[in-house]
């Protein structure tokens, strides 16, 4: 018989961790209007920063995400200064900016795998499991959930809130008409990414200490973290929770029914692949319709 | 006229490159290497490769081979069969090489062999196991110095019907050699009249890098006894997370796989095999040659050496006594002397039958034990040899 309280419960630890991965992706997208795919060497930046403090140094865990957070945001304002919005000012397209994020992330993957090497690390902090009904869990994941919890309300407050928050929704929505409205867009803009980097970098801590860390750490999730942006609607926060936890449920009862069907379960991260081409086929706005506030 | 002597000149300008690069006389005689020293069996290719190492420095210290030294040209074949290919027409194509130690995946081998036939160089693998391999056009080009997943199912599927096991489940890697290993079993388990239900089998994708729902599925299915066949990087995360699940109440049967100390880096891991592995198999050699080989590598390179350390060494050893049997270095000749090789190898007597399959070998059913004295604080031990004639 299926567990499928397991199988939920898991979904909400994939959702959730997409989740945390999607948001700084679907809001510099939303804002910088380029898909930006240097995230993934977010995520990995972040893990391996991480593993410095947390392991290397020997400090713990949530030092760690605090530092990875504020280092690999600072790393986000950076590129975005030093690259995108110089690209952007000399009249790149879309597609040059795109190219672009490619290239900075073979940059920043390898100089990784040339500081830490390419074999694959591991965080050694261990966390207690147990059972609590039908269901299987451990520390981490009640973290995992607990701060993709904590994420959603504090955005929510911020974007809700905040003069900087419904500046973000202004400058997203429309950027002349916010500049004209005497919105410092720049600045939005360069908050935005130090958030949405930051953030990577917390993905990217839970996803190594969940499994491990590589060079291709952020890579190995990109597709997935993708998919939730566009089927939550580019630069969609609310979206993106929704569209987090579908793919969450999709990847996790896919697996179940791969294994039924006697397939193999590499097919799942298709199964990502697949909602993202029905999207962009069938409804290329994403959710965005059903969360018109934001 | 002045045209055409241009022509003349600029074609003599186009040949002098050509006659100066022409090769001199080889200085030495070059056996190629294929090992996987990146991806998920980094930590295993990399003693392997110490292994072929000592391989050549023995055959250089006994005056090479045909009068000459030997050198290997070792090249890393990434654990990913499109990379294996590439490096193997590497080593033929620009080092000349006339017979390749390797590859070391069943994955990159089953690629190679017919490139191997076209090219008429022939291919001895260490540890290559996956049973398909021998059926493959072009296989009398390809040599094993190790056993096949086939005789290494059967002795698991002996092992479950020893200890009276009768629900199977398995979480295997989507490839050859884990689909292989698991096709093994469940034969075995068929002919040896097993009155038993396979639950569920899980093939999973090595570059997921997180199986809690393939765990669950295994969890929820009941079964007694789960087989694991993994590399090694991806082995630890499924013991590590099969360790967060619950899942050590059940006994786990392992594989040449997830043998050896790079399983125990990670804590979790090594906490996980040590509770829930019943016996794992892997290819091992016996007797004195295998002591002398052990001690030689320990000496070197200041470890003991693990899984296939000693098909590499035999592998290199393989080439080096057949170019040497051959009389000239040349790939057709090289492959005919290794039909009718036979020898003493640190993994026990090396011959190929006619399918270029190792002929004789055994098997150690293996556990893990704590051991205090170790780096990470567990070790691999014996619990019994089988040998397979």
């Amino acid at each position: 018989m299926v567990n499928w309280a397991q199988v939920i419960f898991n979904s909400g630890v994939t959702g959730s961790l997409y989740l945390i991965g999607a948001v700084g992706l679907t809001l510099t997208y939303g804002l910088s209007k380029f898909p930006n795919f240097a995230h993934a060497e977010f995520m990995t930046l972040g893990a391996y920063i991480g593993y410095f403090v947390a392991e290397q140094l020997g400090l713990g865990l949530p030092l760690a995400l605090l530092v990875a957070f504020l280092i690999a945001g600072l790393v986000g304002v950076l590129c975005y200064r030093g690259i995108f919005q110089p690209l952007a000012k000399r009249g790149a397209s879309i597609i040059h900016l795109m190219v672009a994020s490619i290239a900075l992330g073979f940059i920043l993957r390898h100089s990784i795998g040339a500081a830490w090497t390419w074999k694959p690390l591991y965080f050694t902090a261990t966390w207690s499991a147990f059972d609590a009904g039908p269901l299987r869990i451990t520390g981490l994941w009640l973290w995992l959930i607990f701060a993709a919890l904590v994420l959603s309300l504090a955005m929510h407050f911020l974007l809700m809130n905040t003069k900087i928050g419904k500046a973000i929704r202004a400058s997203s929505s429309n950027p002349e008409l916010a500049l004209a409205s005497g919105i410092n867009v720049d600045r939005v803009i360069w908050i935005t990414w130090f958030i949405g980097a930051g953030l990577a970098a917390v993905a990217g801590i839970f996803r190594g200490a969940d499994t491990q860390i590589w060079p291709m750490t952020g890579w190995d999730i990109i597709l997935p973290i993708f998919a939730v942006a566009i089927l939550g609607g580019i630069g969609n926060f609310y979206g993106a929770i929704a569209a987090a936890f579908i793919i969450g449920l999709a990847e996790n009862i896919g697996v179940v029914g791969l294994i039924a069907l006697g397939l193999s379960t590499t097919y799942r991260t298709g199964i990502a692949f697949l909602i993202l081409i029905i999207t962009l086929i069938v409804r290329p706005q994403g959710l965005a319709m059903l969360f018109r506030r934001a | 006229m002045i045209k055409r002597l241009l022509l003349v000149a600029a074609t003599l300008a186009l040949l002098i490159p050509v006659t100066a690069c022409a090769p001199a006389e080889a200085e030495t005689i070059k056996i190629g290497c294929i090992l996987d020293l990146s991806g998920d069996l980094a930590p295993m290719g990399a003693r392997m490769l110490d292994g072929a190492k000592l391989a050549v420095e023995e055959i250089n210290a006994a005056g090479g081979v045909l009068g000459k030294q030997v050198e290997l040209v070792a090249e890393d074949g990434k654990t990913d069969p499109a990379a294996g290919l590439d490096r193997v027409k590497k080593l033929i194509e620009i080092d000349g090489v006339q017979v390749i130690a390797g590859p070391m995946i069943s994955g990159s081998s089953k690629l190679a062999i017919p490139y191997a036939k076209e090219h008429k160089v022939p291919l001895i693998t260490m540890s290559a196991t996956a049973f398909e391999l021998s059926e493959l056009e072009g296989t009398e080009w390809f040599f094993r110095a190790c056993l096949m997943d086939d005789a290494q199912g059967r002795v698991l599927a002996d092992v479950i019907m020893d200890k009276g096991y009768t629900r199977v489940a398995s979480i295997v890697l989507d490839n050859l050699y884990g689909k292989g290993v698991e096709k093994a079993l469940i034969e075995g388990l068929e002919e040896g009249g097993w009155q038993g239900e396979v639950v569920v089998t899980v093939h999973y994708d090595e570059a997921k890098k997180d199986y809690r729902t393939e765990l669950g599925q295994i969890k929820d299915s009941n079964p007694d006894v789960v087989l694991i066949v993994s590399y090694a990087d991806d082995g630890i995360i499924v013991f590590k997370q099969a360790l967060e699940m619950g899942l050590d109440s059940i006994a786990w049967l392992g594989c040449d796989g997830n043998y050896g100390s790079g399983l125990f880096k990670e804590p979790r891991s090594a906490e996980f095999m040590e509770k829930a592995i019943v016996a794992g198999t892997r290819t091992v050699g016996s007797g004195s040659t295998y002591d002398e080989f052990v001690a030689k590598y320990t000496e070197e390179f200041g470890e003991a050496p693990e899984i296939y350390c000693d098909t590499t060494y035999d592998a290199v050893w393989a080439a080096a006594k057949a170019i040497e049997a051959a009389g000239v270095y040349d790939g057709v000749a090289i492959r005919t002397a290794l039909t009718k090789l036979e020898f003493e190898g640190a993994s026990g007597p090396i011959s190929f039958n006619e399918k270029g399959d190792r002929a004789s070998g055994s098997f150690e059913l293996w556990k893990v034990v704590k051991d205090p004295t170790t780096e990470t604080g567990y070790k691999n031990v014996r619990i019994k040899l089988v040998t397979l004639e």
